[in-house]
């Protein structure tokens, strides 16, 4: 049943709780229903985050200081993050920084708990599942057949044939960055005749989701590698569609962005990937 | 009833997918099929066809959409009276462990993971099939 006070996710050793409206009696009362449940069997580390609380109400102090007696007890960690200044105060005042062991991210948090963070770079290691999911992909979806250039980064100011491509957001505990499946027009359209068997001339608003559907399944399997296989928690996300006369995909980003193109038998496209890492 | 005479319902944000579903859905001979692009525009259709005495007998529906996403699609389904035994196939992107276990815990009758050939649909769709029609 979803949770009214909160949206909670659980990957791996951790369980975030994030704090959805004020965090007051409603709370107090789900928190021991929770914790109840949590307990039976424990994740390693709880983390409560307040970007959108707004306030916290005392009554929520002696739940919370409950589930952190027996989290100890059982090995595990209970962690608050995005806790804004006036919040810390009130944790301060009523002397529970024990408690609500209030950390500056996620990344820290489970620093804290002494959990090893995969530390990303964009190496093999990172990129290498997104050329195995785009060939996958391309070849099962799309059938089309795919051969994998040569990695290279992208150079100030380079821009490559593009007239529609799909943009995800990366959002994860230690970085944030974005993926971008680019196509030029022919090779878009090619690959959507060989999806569907349908003959476009040009890319109309009724075909153009095909490159966020095909990026949305490269992502998925490569977030499922990276997660499950090497220590990432990135988060679900959601492409757009970015359409027009040889687009240029300007990450907003202060690292590098690497390029990889692909060979196919229904013409070039390739994929960029940027990323700050924390 | 034969899987062909059922009434399908396909629930993806992306018209490409739900285009791909529907197609091979006509290809194993499927001919009653509607789509909804989220969970929440499938959610009315199911309730309005329940109302009609006309209840979909088979969904077909994406995990990852921006209103009501396809497992919470799943567990009203379970919770409705009508559609609480209705056929029910996650088509995703999403392969991790715990999101198929959510997924089994929730009910689904069998869990599809993008990209997939005609042959891994039919077999996941037939599977599905024969858990809650068994026997056919």
């Amino acid at each position: 049943m979803a949770s009214p006070n909160f949206e909670i996710t659980q990957k791996e050793q951790v369980t975030i709780i994030k704090c959805l409206k004020e965090f007051g009696q409603s709370a107090a009362d789900e928190i021991e229903n929770l914790s109840a449940e949590w307990l039976k069997k424990p994740s390693k580390i709880y983390v409560f985050d307040f970007q959108e609380a707004g306030s916290v109400s005392n009554v929520t102090f002696k739940p919370m200081a409950t589930l952190n007696r027996s989290l100890k007890k059982v090995e595990s960690f209970l962690f608050s993050i995005n806790v804004s200044k006036d919040i810390e105060r009130q944790i301060k005042m009523a002397g529970l920084d024990d408690v609500f062991n209030v950390k500056t991210d996620l990344s820290a948090a489970m620093a804290g708990a002494g959990v090893k963070v995969a530390k990303p770079t964009l190496d093999a290691n990172f990129i290498n599942p997104f050329i195995q999911s785009t060939q996958k992909t391309i070849q099962t979806q799309a059938n089309t057949q795919v051969n994998a250039g040569r990695l290279r980064l992208k150079q100030p100011g380079e821009v490559f044939e593009t007239d529609i491509a799909g943009v995800i957001s990366l959002t994860s505990n230690v970085f944030t960055g974005a993926i971008a499946l680019c196509f030029p027009q022919e090779t878009f359209l090619a690959m959507y005749s060989n999806m569907l068997g349908e003959r476009h001339t040009v890319i109309t608003p009724e075909i153009e989701d095909a490159a966020g559907e095909l990026l949305n399944i490269i992502f998925g399997q490569a977030k499922a590698e990276l997660n499950q296989n090497k220590g990432y928690v990135i988060e679900r996300a959601i492409p757009t569609v970015v359409r027009g006369k040889n687009i240029n995909i300007h990450h907003m980003s202060r690292s590098l962005s690497v390029v990889l193109p692909f060979e196919t038998s229904a013409g070039k496209f390739h994929i960029e990937i940027s990323a700050d890492f924390v | 009833m034969a899987m062909t005479e059922l009434k399908f319902l396909v629930v993806d944000d992306m018209m490409t997918m739900r285009k791909i579903v529907s197609q091979q859905l006509r290809a194993m001979g499927v001919v009653t099929i509607e789509e909804a692009n989220d969970g929440t525009v499938a959610w009315n259709k199911m309730e309005e066809a329940a109302k009609l005495n006309k209840p979909f007998q088979f969904i077909v529906s994406d995990w990852n959409m921006p209103e009501m996403k396809g497992i919470d699609l799943l567990k009203k389904a379970r919770a409705h009276p009508t559609y609480k035994t209705v056929a029910f196939l996650l088509v995703t992107a999403e392969s991790e462990m715990d999101q198929v276990k959510e997924a089994v815990a929730s009910g689904v009758d069998n869990y599809l993971v993008k990209p997939f050939t005609p042959q891994s649909f039919q077999e996941k769709l037939m599977a599905a099939y024969q858990r809650r029609f068994p026997g056919k």
